[in-house]
C-alpha cells in the first residue's frame, strides 16, 4: 500500500471555471507540508476538493489516502478514511452542543470504545492546551463564536478526532499572537503523542508566521492553480523577505 | 345508568348520539340543555373554508355521521412512559371512562378528578373556570367538546401548595372519539406541572378537546401537551388561559400525530406582572396538515409574553401558523416576543407563517420574527466532513433547529422524549 496523501494531476472546476490546473503534491505520514500562495491562487479550492465539497467538480487526476482513492467518495467517507479539514470559515450549527458534536464526530470517524469518563478527561486536557474555557462545551457549535473561537474549536476537533491527515485551511488568519501560539501548542502536543505522531499535515497559509510554530518539512508555492515552486523551510523565509512577487517573476522568467 | 355492556353504540354526531352519551356517562359536567345548546352552536357557526392550493385538507369531507361517540371501551392501551419518574397523580381516561391513581404522600388538598365529580363535589370551583376561559361562541369544533363531553379532567391546586412531580393526564381513544376537557385552577402562590397526553388510536379517529386554565396571583403553572394520535385522526384542540398578577403560565406543545391537527391557543394577561411563555413544535410528514393559531392579549401593563414556534415540514405536508399578539391601550410597559421559524425539508411541503402584532399602547417592547428556510448545504457539508452521513447530518441540524423550543419543555425526561419523537420525522427529501 502506498502511504501518504497523494494528489496527482488534480484538476478542479468551480462554476464552469477551471481553478486547479493539474496539482501534484504529497503529504507523508508524520510530516508537515505547507501550501503557500497569494489570494485566489486556488489553495482553498484544493482543500474543499479533497474534502469532497459538492460544488467542486473534479475534471481530472486523482487523490489517494494511504492508497484509497478519495475522488468520488462522499465527504463523510473521506473523514472515515482519515481526512480532516480545519475550515477557514466553519459553519454554525445552532442547537447542537460542542460536546455532543465532538463526541459524535469522534464516534463516527473512530468507532472505538471511548467511555464517557475517558472522553471527558481527554477533552478537558485538550481544552487546557488550547486555553479554552470548559463552558465552550455546552455552547452551540460555532453559534455566535468569534473568529478566534471558531479556529480554536476546529483545533479541538482535530485533537479529539486525531485524523491520519489534516488540512489546515488558513487556520492562522485572523488570529492574534496568543491564539496562534495556542494553535501551534495544540498541534505540537498532538505530534508529541504516540497516537498523534503519525498524522500528516497540509498547512495552507499566506503567511510564514504559523510555520514558526509548526515547522514545515516541505513548502509548496501555488499560483494560478498550479504548484510553481517546491522547497525546504527556507522558502518561507524568502517569502517573508521578498513577498510572492519575486517568485511570480521567477516563474514568468522560467516560462519565457 | 345501566351496565356499560348493555348500552347501545352511538354512531355519528347527532341528537340521538347526544342522548346515548348522556345515558352512558351521565350528564356529568354539562346538563342536557347545555349540551344541546353547544351542539346547536356547532351547527350555527360557519363551515370551514373549502380547500385551496395553500391548504389542501378538506374538512367538508369529514364524515360526521361515522364518528363513534359512545361505545364500550377497548382494552387498556400502553403508551410510552416519560422517563423513569412516576407522576405524582395519573389521570387516565380511556374512551369515556376515568381512572385516577395517586402516588403515596401527595398533598391531599390537590384535587384531580373527573369534571362530573368536580361539578357535584366542588360546584363553586368548577363554575369559576369551566366554560369561562375559552370563547366557545367563535370556535365551531370546541362546541363539540362540550356537547359530547365525557370524563374530563379537573385539576385544583389550592393556595400555597407546590408539587414537584408532574400530574399526568392521558386521554386515550380506543374505540370511540374522545372529547378531552381539562379544567385547571391553580391557587395563589402555588406551583404545578401538568402533562397532557393525547393518544387516539385508529378506531377513535376524531378528537376535539378543550383546556381551560386559571392561574391565580403568583401561581406558577407548566402545561405540556404531547399529541400522538393515530396518523389518520382528525384533532382539534383549543387551550385558553387567564393569567393573574405575577403569575406565570408555561405552555409547551409537541404535536406528532393526526392527519389534521388544529390547535388554538388563547391567553389573556389580566393583571400586572402576569407572564406567559409558550413553545410549540411539530414536524409534519406525509400528507399531514397542521393549523396553529395563538393569540395573546396583554390586557394590562407590565405583562410579558414570550412565544416560540419551531416547525418542520416534509413530503407533501402543509402547515400554517397565525400568531397574534394584542397589547391593549392601557397595557403600558408590556413586553411581547413572538418567534416563529419553519424548516422546509422537501419541495412539496408548504408552511405559511403569519405573525401579527396589534399594539394600542405606547411604551411597550414588542418583537416578532419569522423565518422559512431549508437546510443549509454548507452546514450539511461541514457536518459530513466530520464523519456524519448525509442522513445523520441533516437529522442533527434539523433537531438543532428545534432545540430552542425543546429547551422550554420542563425537565430532561420530557426534552429527551420530544427529541426522540422528532428525530423519527425529520429527514430531508
Amino acid at each position: 500500500m502506498e502511504s501518504g496523501l497523494r494528489v496527482s494531476d488534480l484538476r478542479v472546476r468551480v462554476a464552469n471555471t477551471d481553478i486547479l490546473k493539474g496539482i501534484d503534491l504529497r503529504v507523508e505520514p508524520g510530516k508537515v507540508a505547507a501550501l503557500m500562495g497569494p489570494n485566489g491562487s486556488g489553495k482553498s479550492t484544493l482543500a474543499f476538493a479533497l474534502t469532497g465539497h459538492p460544488n467542486y467538480e473534479i475534471t481530472g487526476g486523482s487523490a489517494t489516502l494511504d492508497g484509497e482513492e478519495l475522488i468520488g467518495l462522499a465527504p463523510d467517507k473521506r473523514a472515515k478514511a482519515g481526512l480532516f479539514l480545519s475550515f477557514q470559515y466553519p459553519a454554525a450549527i445552532p442547537g447542537v452542543s460542542v460536546a455532543n458534536f465532538i463526541r459524535s464526530a469522534r464516534q463516527a470517524v473512530n468507532p472505538t470504545d471511548l467511555p464517557p469518563a475517558k472522553f471527558r478527561k481527554m477533552i478537558f486536557e485538550k481544552l487546557e492546551t488550547l486555553d479554552m474555557d470548559p463552558a465552550f462545551l455546552s455552547r452551540y457549535v460555532n453559534d455566535g463564536f468569534s473568529g478566534g473561537e471558531k479556529k480554536r474549536l476546529e483545533m479541538l476537533q482535530l485533537a479529539i478526532i486525531n485524523p491520519k491527515y489534516a488540512i489546515l485551511d488558513e487556520t492562522d488568519s485572523g488570529l492574534d499572537v496568543d491564539a496562534l501560539r495556542a494553535v501551534g501548542d495544540s498541534v505540537n502536543a498532538m505530534r508529541a503523542t504516540d497516537e498523534g505522531k503519525q498524522t500528516g499535515y497540509l498547512i495552507i497559509t499566506h503567511y510564514p508566521r504559523i510555520l514558526a510554530h509548526i515547522p514545515a518539512d516541505v513548502i509548496h508555492i501555488m499560483m494560478d492553480g498550479r504548484i510553481v515552486k517546491t522547497g525546504g523551510p527556507e522558502l518561507a523565509n524568502q517569502i517573508e523577505r521578498e513577498g510572492y512577487d519575486r517568485i511570480r517573476e521567477e516563474v514568468a522568467g522560467g516560462v519565457a | 345508568m345501566g351496565s356499560l355492556s348493555t348500552m347501545p353504540e352511538a354512531l355519528g354526531l347527532g341528537a340521538d348520539s347526544l342522548d346515548a352519551v348522556i345515558e352512558r356517562y351521565g350528564e356529568g359536567a354539562f346538563t342536557r340543555t347545555e349540551r344541546t345548546a353547544a351542539f346547536d352552536r356547532f351547527h350555527e357557526l360557519p363551515a370551514p373554508p373549502k380547500p385551496s392550493r395553500n391548504w389542501k385538507h378538506d374538512l367538508s369531507r369529514l364524515d360526521l355521521a361515522n364518528i363513534v361517540v359512545a361505545r364500550d371501551p377497548g382494552a387498556a392501551v400502553d403508551f410510552r412512559a416519560i422517563g423513569a419518574n412516576e407522576p405524582a397523580i395519573c389521570f387516565v381516561q380511556t374512551d369515556g371512562v376515568v381512572a385516577v391513581t395517586r402516588a403515596p404522600g401527595i398533598d391531599e388538598r390537590i384535587r384531580v378528578c373527573s369534571l362530573g365529580e368536580a361539578k357535584s363535589d366542588h360546584p363553586d370551583l368548577f363554575a369559576q373556570v369551566t366554560g369561562r376561559v375559552h370563547a366557545f361562541d367563535r370556535d365551531k369544533f370546541a362546541t363539540l367538546a362540550q356537547a359530547f363531553q365525557s370524563g374530563g379532567a379537573f385539576v385544583y391546586v389550592p393556595e400555597g401548595v407546590s408539587l414537584d412531580r408532574p400530574i399526568e393526564i392521558a386521554y386515550v381513544g380506543t374505540r370511540c372519539a374522545i372529547f378531552p376537557y381539562t379544567v385547571v385552577l391553580v391557587g395563589a402562590g402555588s406551583r404545578v406541572s401538568i402533562v397532557e397526553r393525547l393518544v387516539a388510536k385508529a378506531d377513535a379517529g376524531f378528537t376535539s378537546g378543550i383546556t381551560e386554565v386559571v392561574a391565580e396571583p403568583n401561581a406558577d403553572v407548566t402545561y405540556t401537551v404531547l399529541q400522538e394520535n393515530d396518523a389518520h385522526a382528525t384533532t382539534f384542540n383549543a387551550r385558553s388561559a387567564i393569567v393573574r398578577a405575577n403569575a406565570v403560565v408555561r405552555f409547551a406543545f409537541a404535536d406528532f400525530g393526526s392527519a389534521l391537527t388544529t390547535n388554538k391557543l388563547s391567553v389573556k394577561l389580566v393583571e400586572r406582572g402576569a407572564r406567559i411563555e409558550s413553545a410549540q413544535v411539530f414536524s409534519a410528514t406525509g400528507n399531514q396538515h397542521y393549523d396553529l393559531t395563538s393569540q395573546v392579549e396583554h390586557v394590562v401593563g407590565d405583562t410579558t409574553s414570550d412565544t416560540v414556534v419551531k416547525s418542520a415540514a416534509t413530503d407533501e405536508a402543509q402547515a400554517r401558523y397565525l400568531g397574534n399578539i394584542r397589547i391593549d391601550k392601557a397595557a403600558h410597559g408590556s413586553q411581547a416576543s413572538l418567534r416563529d421559524d419553519v424548516l422546509l425539508l422537501s419541495k412539496g411541503a408548504r408552511v405559511d407563517s403569519i405573525p401579527a402584532l396589534e399594539i394600542a399602547a405606547n411604551d411597550v417592547q414588542a418583537f416578532h420574527g419569522a423565518t422559512v428556510g431549508a437546510l443549509d448545504d454548507e452546514h450539511v457539508f461541514y457536518a459530513m466532513s466530520r464523519g456524519f452521513s448525509r442522513e445523520e447530518a441533516e437529522r442533527m441540524i434539523a433537531l438543532g433547529f428545534f432545540e430552542p423550543a425543546i429547551a422550554r419543555f420542563a425537565g430532561n425526561d420530557l426534552r429527551t422524549y420530544v427529541r426522540e419523537a422528532l428525530a423519527t420525522t425529520v429527514q430531508a427529501k
